[in-house]
Formats: C-alpha cells, sequence, structure tokens
C-alpha cells in the first residue's frame, strides 16, 4: 500500500491534470517490479539451483559455489528464457502501444489485426522454403532469415492496413478490424499451404515455433531476435511527441510542426520489426500489446513519452509472470505461453469493448 | 502578411476554389464569410497546409509550400471545426501540446505555467484537471483554442509577426462565450499578430473584423472593411436570401436582419 499512497501524495503535489510525476514513479515502480519478476524466474525452475546460489557465485567471489550442472541450468536454460521473455514481453507490449498511437485506436493491437498473422507467414514461408527457394536468402542472413522474414511479412500487413483502413488521415475503427479479419485469414490460408507442402521435420519445427512459447529460448535465438527488437526501441523516444500530437488529428499534428508522413512510416516500420522478431522467435502470444498499454492509460495517463517506456517495463514483466505460470500449472509438463497470455487476454479485450462500446461508433 | 495569390484546389474532378486572391495583415481581424459550400473551409486548409493547391501562399514573404511543418509551426497556429481525442487525455494534457515546438515565444521560464493562463484566457480556470472527452463542444472548443494560444502566445517573434487560423471559432459557443473568443482575436491583432476566421455570424463579423473577405462558389466576391462589403445588395445575392443591412450610429457598425423577419 505505500507505493499508493505515495502516487496519491504526488498527485496533489503535481499541478492539476500533470501526470507525469506519477508517471515516472510508476516506471520507477515497475523497474523495480521488473528486476523481482526476473530474479524470481531465474530462481525458479524443475531444478533446485537456486537464486542464493547466482548471487553467491556473482557477488562472493568463491568459486565453485555453483555446481557445474546448475550452472548449466541457469545460465543456458533459465537466464536466455527470462532474456527472451523480457524481450518479446517488451516489444509486443510497445508494439500495441505504438499502432494504438498510430491508428488513434484503443483496440489496435499486432495480434488482433492481423500483423502477427502476417509475421507469422513470413516465418512459415523461411521454415519451409529456406532449404529450397529460399536458400540463398537463409544462406545469406543466416540466424537473421527468420526475424527479418517475420519482419517483412508484418510490415506488409501493416502496410496494407493502414491503407485500407485510413481515408485523409482518419482512421475508421470498424473498417481496420474488418480488414485485419481478412488480412488474419489471407496469411493464415497461405501458412496453410506451406504446411501442407511441409515434410515432416519442418512440420515439427512449425508446431514448436506455432504454439507460441519461450521454452526453446537459446542465446542464439536472443542474438537473432534482440538486435531487430532493439533497434525498433531506438525509434521510440523520436516517435512519443508525433505520436501525442497525432492524437489530435493528422491535420492538427502537421500544424504544431510534426512531420506526419515521416512520423508515420517510422511508427509502421517500429510495429514491423519489434513484432515481426517477437514472431519469429517465440510464435504466436497475443493480448500482451493490448492489455499491457490500456492498463497503464488507466493509470499515468495516455501521453506517449511515459506510456512507451513503461509499456515496454510492464509487457516484460507480465511475459515473465504468464511465463511463470505456463510452466508451472501443468508441471512438470509447460503449457504454450500463447494459451496463458489468451486465456488472460481475451476476456480483459471483451471487457475493453464493454466499457466502451461507444467506440466502435466513432 | 499572409498572401494567397491566384490559388486554385481541385478534390477528385470539383473545383473547390478557383484563382483566389487573399490577404491577412497582422494587426487585423481578417474574417471570411459565406454560404455553405462556398469554399470558406478549403480556403483556410489550403492556407493551414493541409491541401494541395495550385498557385502562391507566403506568409511574411515566404512561400509556404517551402516551409516545414517545425517552421511553419512558427508562424502560425490552427484552430480547427472539431476536434475528437481518442484517448483520455487531461485538459491541461492538450493545452501543452500547443508548447511542443518549443517557440511559445512566452518568457524564459513561464512556459509551465502558460497551459493555465491560456486556460484563464478561454474562461476555462479549474478545468485542467478535467479529462477533455467528458466536455461539452463548446467547452473542448475553447480548449483547442488554449492550444492554438499556447503554440504562438508572442503574436509577434524575433519582430516578425505570427497568425491565428481559426475555422469557424465560434459555432459551438454561447453568445457569452462567442464574444470572448471574438476579443481573443482582437486581443491578438492589437499586439501584433494576425488573425483569420471563418465566420457565419455576420453580426459578429460586422462587430469584431478588420477586414471581411466574402466568398461565393469558390472565388472571392468581395474583400473589404465590414461597412464597404456588408451591402443588402451584396449580401442578399450571395446567400441567395433577402437580408437587410441597418447601422448601429454610434459606431456605424452594420447588422444584419433577415428581411422575412421585418415583415
Amino acid at each position: 500500500m505505500a507505493p499508493l499512497a505515495g502516487i496519491f501524495a504526488l498527485q496533489g503535489a503535481a499541478p492539476e491534470g500533470d501526470r507525469s510525476a506519477r508517471a515516472r514513479l510508476v516506471i520507477a515502480l515497475l523497474a523495480v517490479l521488473l528486476v523481482a519478476v526476473a530474479a524470481f524466474s531465474v530462481a525458479t525452475g524443475a531444478s533446485d539451483a537456486s537464486l542464493r546460489g547466482v548471487a553467491a557465485a556473482w557477488f562472493g567471489g568463491e568459486e565453485g559455489v555453483l555446481s557445474a550442472r546448475d550452472r548449466l541450468i541457469i545460465y543456458e536454460i533459465r537466464l536466455p528464457r527470462v532474456v527472451l521473455g523480457m524481450l518479446i514481453g517488451a516489444a509486443l507490449a510497445v508494439s500495441g502501444a505504438l499502432m494504438q498511437g498510430l491508428f488513434r485506436n484503443p483496440l489496435a493491437d499486432p495480434g488482433i489485426v492481423g500483423v502477427s498473422a502476417g509475421a507469422g507467414l513470413g516465418a512459415i514461408t523461411v521454415i519451409v522454403l529456406g532449404g529450397t527457394a529460399l536458400g540463398p536468402f537463409v544462406a545469406l542472413f543466416g540466424i537473421y532469415a527468420l526475424p527479418l522474414a517475420a519482419f517483412a511479412g508484418g510490415l506488409a500487413t501493416t502496410l496494407l492496413l493502414y491503407r485500407v483502413a485510413t481515408r485523409r488521415g482518419q482512421t475508421s475503427i470498424a473498417t481496420m478490424l474488418l480488414a485485419g479479419i481478412a488480412l488474419a485469414a489471407l496469411s493464415g490460408a497461405l501458412s496453410g499451404i506451406l504446411v501442407y507442402v511441409a515434410d515432416d521435420g519442418q512440420l515439427r519445427d512449425l508446431t514448436f515455433w506455432g504454439l507460441g512459447s519461450l521454452g526453446g529460448a537459446t542465446w542464439s535465438k536472443i542474438w537473432a531476435a534482440g538486435p531487430v527488437i532493439l533497434a525498433a526501441f531506438i525509434a521510440v523516444p523520436f516517435l512519443a511527441r508525433g505520436l501525442d500530437a497525432l492524437a489530435l488529428g493528422e491535420a492538427s499534428a502537421r500544424h504544431l510542426g510534426i512531420p506526419v508522413q515521416r512520423m508515420k512510416n517510422v511508427a509502421i516500420l517500429s510495429v514491423a520489426a519489434a513484432t515481426g522478431a517477437a514472431v519469429a522467435v517465440s510464435g504466436g502470444i497475443g493480448f500482451v500489446g493490448i492489455v499491457v498499454p490500456h492498463l497503464l492509460r488507466l493509470v499515468i495517463g495516455p501521453g506517449h513519452r511515459h506510456l512507451l517506456p513503461a509499456s515496454a517495463l510492464l509487457g516484460a514483466s507480465l511475459l515473465l509472470l504468464a511465463d511463470a505460470v505456463s510452466r508451472t500449472i501443468v508441471a512438470p509438463a509447460e503449457l504454450p505461453i500463447g494459451i496463458v497470455t489468451a486465456v488472460f487476454g481475451a476476456p480483459f479485450f471483451l471487457w475493453v469493448l464493454l466499457r466502451r462500446r461507444g467506440i466502435l461508433d466513432l | 502578411m499572409i498572401e494567397a495569390r491566384n490559388v486554385s484546389v481541385s478534390i477528385g474532378r470539383s473545383r473547390i476554389l478557383s484563382g483566389v486572391d487573399f490577404c491577412a495583415r497582422p494587426g487585423e481581424v481578417t474574417a471570411i464569410v459565406g454560404p455553405n459550400g462556398s469554399g470558406k473551409s478549403t480556403l483556410v486548409k489550403a492556407l493551414s497546409g493541409d491541401l494541395p493547391y495550385a498557385g502562391t501562399i507566403a506568409f511574411n514573404g515566404r512561400d509556404l509550400a517551402a516551409m516545414r511543418p517545425s517552421e511553419a509551426a512558427v508562424v502560425r497556429a490552427v484552430l480547427p471545426q472539431a476536434t475528437t481525442l481518442a484517448f483520455p487525455y487531461t485538459v491541461r494534457e492538450v493545452v501543452r501540446l500547443g508548447l511542443m515546438g518549443g517557440r511559445s515565444g512566452a518568457l524564459a521560464g513561464q512556459e509551465e505555467m502558460l497551459p493555465e493562463r491560456a486556460l484563464a484566457r478561454v474562461d476555462l480556470s479549474g478545468f485542467a484537471g478535467r479529462f477533455y472527452q467528458e466536455l461539452s463542444g463548446g467547452e473542448q472548443q475553447r480548449v483547442q483554442l488554449a492550444r492554438a494560444l499556447c503554440q504562438v502566445w508572442a503574436p509577434v517573434l524575433e519582430g516578425r509577426p505570427r497568425y491565428l487560423i481559426l475555422d469557424e471559432p465560434v459555432s459551438s459557443l454561447d453568445i457569452k462565450h462567442q464574444i470572448l473568443v471574438m476579443q481573443i482575436a482582437r486581443g491578438f491583432a492589437a499586439r501584433g499578430g494576425g488573425v483569420v476566421a471563418v465566420l457565419h455570424d455576420l453580426n459578429l463579423t460586422a462587430a469584431f473584423a478588420d477586414h471581411v473577405f466574402v466568398m461565393r462558389r469558390g472565388a472571392v466576391a468581395a474583400g473589404g472593411a465590414p461597412q464597404a462589403v456588408m451591402q443588402d445588395a451584396l449580401l442578399s445575392a450571395v446567400f441567395d436570401c433577402p437580408l437587410k443591412v441597418g447601422a448601429v450610429p454610434a459606431a456605424s457598425v452594420p447588422f444584419v436582419l433577415p428581411q422575412a423577419g421585418l415583415a
């Protein structure tokens, strides 16, 4: 309760209607939460390798506190999984917040409007055709071939969606959602054709990939997806101001001095890169992009300067928590994390719709 | 000065504006009046840089087409007809958006106080913490005016006049706030800035404008001081409706009544 009291105390001190002090406090708390959740995730698992052992090995200076087996479990299994989870969670949440700002619409989410499906199509294309038709592409880009293909698929979908749903700077929410359904169906159908021609080995790869899991996390996956996600994040600070201005509409954003077309291009590229990379390494993990920014807007408001970094932090924490649930709820087996996020996220989405039914009339 | 020469705008195949010459001087309130569909808003959108146009538009001698958005944002602020927001911003957060270019022209250290001062000016003191989406249309319109005022707080910056472009600024306001907004426009002009306002109310126009452009079918039908332009025959023809212009003797300010109501 102490942090909550702090929030309200600060609220009294700040000028009326200014939520930036509260937002900074929330961001600090979210950072602490993420560290705690990450430490918890590294410390827990099927094996009894503990955080205390890790801490002792890091800070105690004594060699050999960690057994070789524990060292392997922590550094090669749990740590990559936690790092990947944080990257993916942050990428999905930031993609959602960016898309919502870009479309001026709190219901836009890469999973709901077909961007993830498009990225998935790109990834499946590389998995199935990587040995044959796309051999040179895979040979050229190596471990980056999969995230790059997913990025291309996500980019194509986002551009198409924007084209269809936006006219003279106004986005029709109904058109966007319906176009998203069509694009997801098309990507799904094309993916289905590829699955149909896939051989047994590829099918196994596809199945593992498509369930949406952090289970296969390795450092090489992090090296493949991480740079693409971080590249998208680098653009984020430059987008915050423009997205706030865009909330007034495209013309008003331009009147305020924002180069709107360039800003939209950067936002679309960032969404496609972050979503593409996330989908490439972890399959379909839905709803993070809609739940996280929505919750945060309730607390710190919609200003993107704070919403975007806060989304990254909360997205990372929530995905690690979802991963913890997926690892423990049917232990010793694992539930795909995409199922966990959908079980919580889909009802949340319905709740948002219920509260703001009028939004579809915009 | 804002100077438009031979400006034409086409949307699709239809020509909305043809060969419009227009100017708005600093120190003056310039009104644009005319019937629905006469091209008032299109002219204002062209001046704001929202529409592709043929011809030339210049602000203080600089070609609008050659200005980057950030440069245009220094020289003018625009109030659109209505603004809806998709997210729950507070009134203060909306007004602060006017400061994002960093060229309000307020004295150093005073910028943080501008949102409150701008809100006070539009008679919305105490509204800073309210949610924009929960306000009435007229209140939202005044919040947007406060935002525009923040953007060009100093009507003259580095010796160059700045402009307020207002598209139907009073259409959703009650009479008290109509007068308030027109007084804000007059005050901005009195301190050296220029104001362009699309207006429907001919009597407000007569009372507050220095210069009136009357538009009809995408062209300028007449331009000049209110006393010169607001004549029975001209207005009746432009608005296609019998009108009677009188004058309040003291200031010889014209007023316009429908003839139908006088019978």
